[in-house]
């Protein structure tokens, strides 16, 4: 035996140096398999948010806000979900380099495979609605998120330029309605057939109309279209917060009772 | 007595690397024989890419035969033992080499006379290599190239491992092992026609 061997079984020997449990290794090496899958399919959720904000954009209304097509798709653009997705493919990235024998694959390869299998399982779930339904939790649940997203309320609240949204509180008649915007004010909207997307428009439905401001709070719809879900349930709970802060019935206005002449009145002042 | 152990050791040493992983993780004193299979060669390598002194390299050894002793169970038969060691060699190297990396450097290996003959045994550097280089020479060639050209260089020409091999000491793909190598060797080019010109 040479001088180093001795040296180092008794080191092994007197400090009791063991080799590790084999079951250590196997659980790091599928914890790391682990962590590169979720950080692929969380990727795939990032694409689907994404795509999901792009094609439910409002991508025709540019023109009314006296911008170039450029100028609306670079303010339009999902940075935070794009940035995500980037994160995630530079996190499964990470994983990867540390998944044991690594190397032996073409990385290339591997970068491919990654990114087809993040927008395979991206349209699976846009088309599932996961995207949809990831961005509606945020937008309900996380504070902030509303700040980082595009805001379609400020792209719809430009009634000089003839963009306007609201929700409906009266039906006056056939071609005619009361609508009350973001803000509060109450906006008498005259249309051809009070339709929307060839169906009847009902009180309470929140609705985007393209058309022109007459004069004062009279405005005249050319195009009338459902407000997503999602846009629906920011204006009830920004005027379940405005009832709060008033004192009346929190549920009242949003659930359709009480939202009559006295409100109007009020929403005029506004 | 002693024709047992003399048998006992024989068995030991007709074993391949990996027969005695398994035999050693029975038995912890089977360790000893891989140890001394791989001592030289390891500290040879240290020696060669640490540009450490023989106490150094001695401690970093020792560190890699406890740090291979607990990692046993971590062996991947994909690889042979001889390039797993390495690779805890070459981690070892890196991170020791980190810590130290404001001391000037020192010795090199006395093993390394043949150097040159080595090198040169390379189509590509033995053109290169017009005239008669000292091994002092060629060392201070090696000492100037960038670690991992160094390196590369080492493996393939002093420790003579195939590019599947550095594949997996180095844990890079195979296609930028070559690459490196390829790049090494224009390095190593370079820094001897920059040496011919300040020679004449």
């Amino acid at each position: 035996m040479t001088t180093t061997s001795e040296r180092i079984l008794k080191t092994i020997k007197e400090s009791n140096v063991k080799p590790q449990p084999k079951w250590k290794f196997l659980v790091k090496n599928w914890l790391t398999w682990f962590m590169f899958v979720l950080a692929l399919l969380v990727g795939a959720l990032s694409f689907a948010v994404m795509l999901d904000i792009i094609v439910r954009h409002d991508w025709d209304i540019y023109f009314y806000l006296h911008k170039t097509f450029l100028q609306y798709l670079l303010l339009s653009l999902p940075y935070v979900w794009i940035l995500l997705l980037v994160a995630f493919f530079g996190v499964a990235y990470y994983d990867f380099i540390h998944i044991r024998g690594w190397y032996r694959h073409r990385v290339y390869l591997v970068l491919l495979a990654s990114i087809f299998l993040s927008v395979g399982c991206g349209l699976i779930f846009f088309f599932a609605g996961f995207g949809k339904t990831v961005d509606r939790i945020l937008t309900r649940n996380v504070p902030f998120y509303g700040l980082v997203r595009v805001n379609k309320e400020e792209l719809w609240n430009h009634p000089d330029e003839g963009l306007l949204e609201g929700e409906i509180i009266e039906i006056k008649n056939t071609d005619e309605f009361v609508l009350e915007d973001p803000s509060g004010k109450q906006w008498d909207v005259q249309d051809i057939n009070t339709k929307v997307n060839s169906r009847v428009i009902n009180k309470g439905e929140s609705v985007e109309i393209i058309g022109g401001k007459k004069s004062g709070n009279e405005f005249v719809a050319k195009n009338i279209r459902e407000a997503d879900s999602e846009k629906e349930d920011e204006f009830i709970r920004k005027k379940s917060k405005q009832k709060d802060s008033s004192g009346s019935d929190s549920s009242a206005c949003g659930q359709r009772s009480g939202c009559g002449e006295g409100d109007k009145d009020n929403g005029n002042d506004l | 007595m002693k024709k047992e152990i003399k048998e006992e050791l024989n068995i030991f040493s007709e074993k391949n690397d990996e027969e005695l992983v398994a035999m050693t993780l029975k038995n912890p004193d089977v360790y000893s024989f891989l140890v001394e299979r791989y001592e030289e060669k390891l500290l040879r390598y240290i020696m060669r890419i640490s540009r450490s002194t023989k106490e150094d390299g001695e401690d970093i050894l020792q560190d890699v035969f406890l740090s291979a002793y607990k990692n046993l169970n971590d062996f991947d038969q994909d690889l042979k033992f001889s390039s797993w060691v390495y690779r805890i060699t070459h981690n070892k190297v890196i991170s020791h080499f980190r810590k130290i990396t404001a001391r000037p450097k020192t010795t090199t290996y006395e093993g390394d006379s043949n150097l040159l003959n080595i090198l040169a045994s390379d189509e590509d550097i033995a053109r290169d290599l017009e005239r008669k280089y000292t091994v002092g020479e060629v060392k201070d060639i090696l000492d100037r190239l960038d670690e991992r050209y160094r390196e590369v260089l080492v493996l393939k020409f002093l420790e003579e491992k195939d590019y599947k091999e550095i594949s997996d000491i180095l844990e890079k793909p195979m296609g930028t092992v070559a690459t490196l190598i390829s790049r090494a060797k224009k390095q190593f080019k370079e820094k001897v026609q920059e040496g011919s010109s300040k020679g004449q």
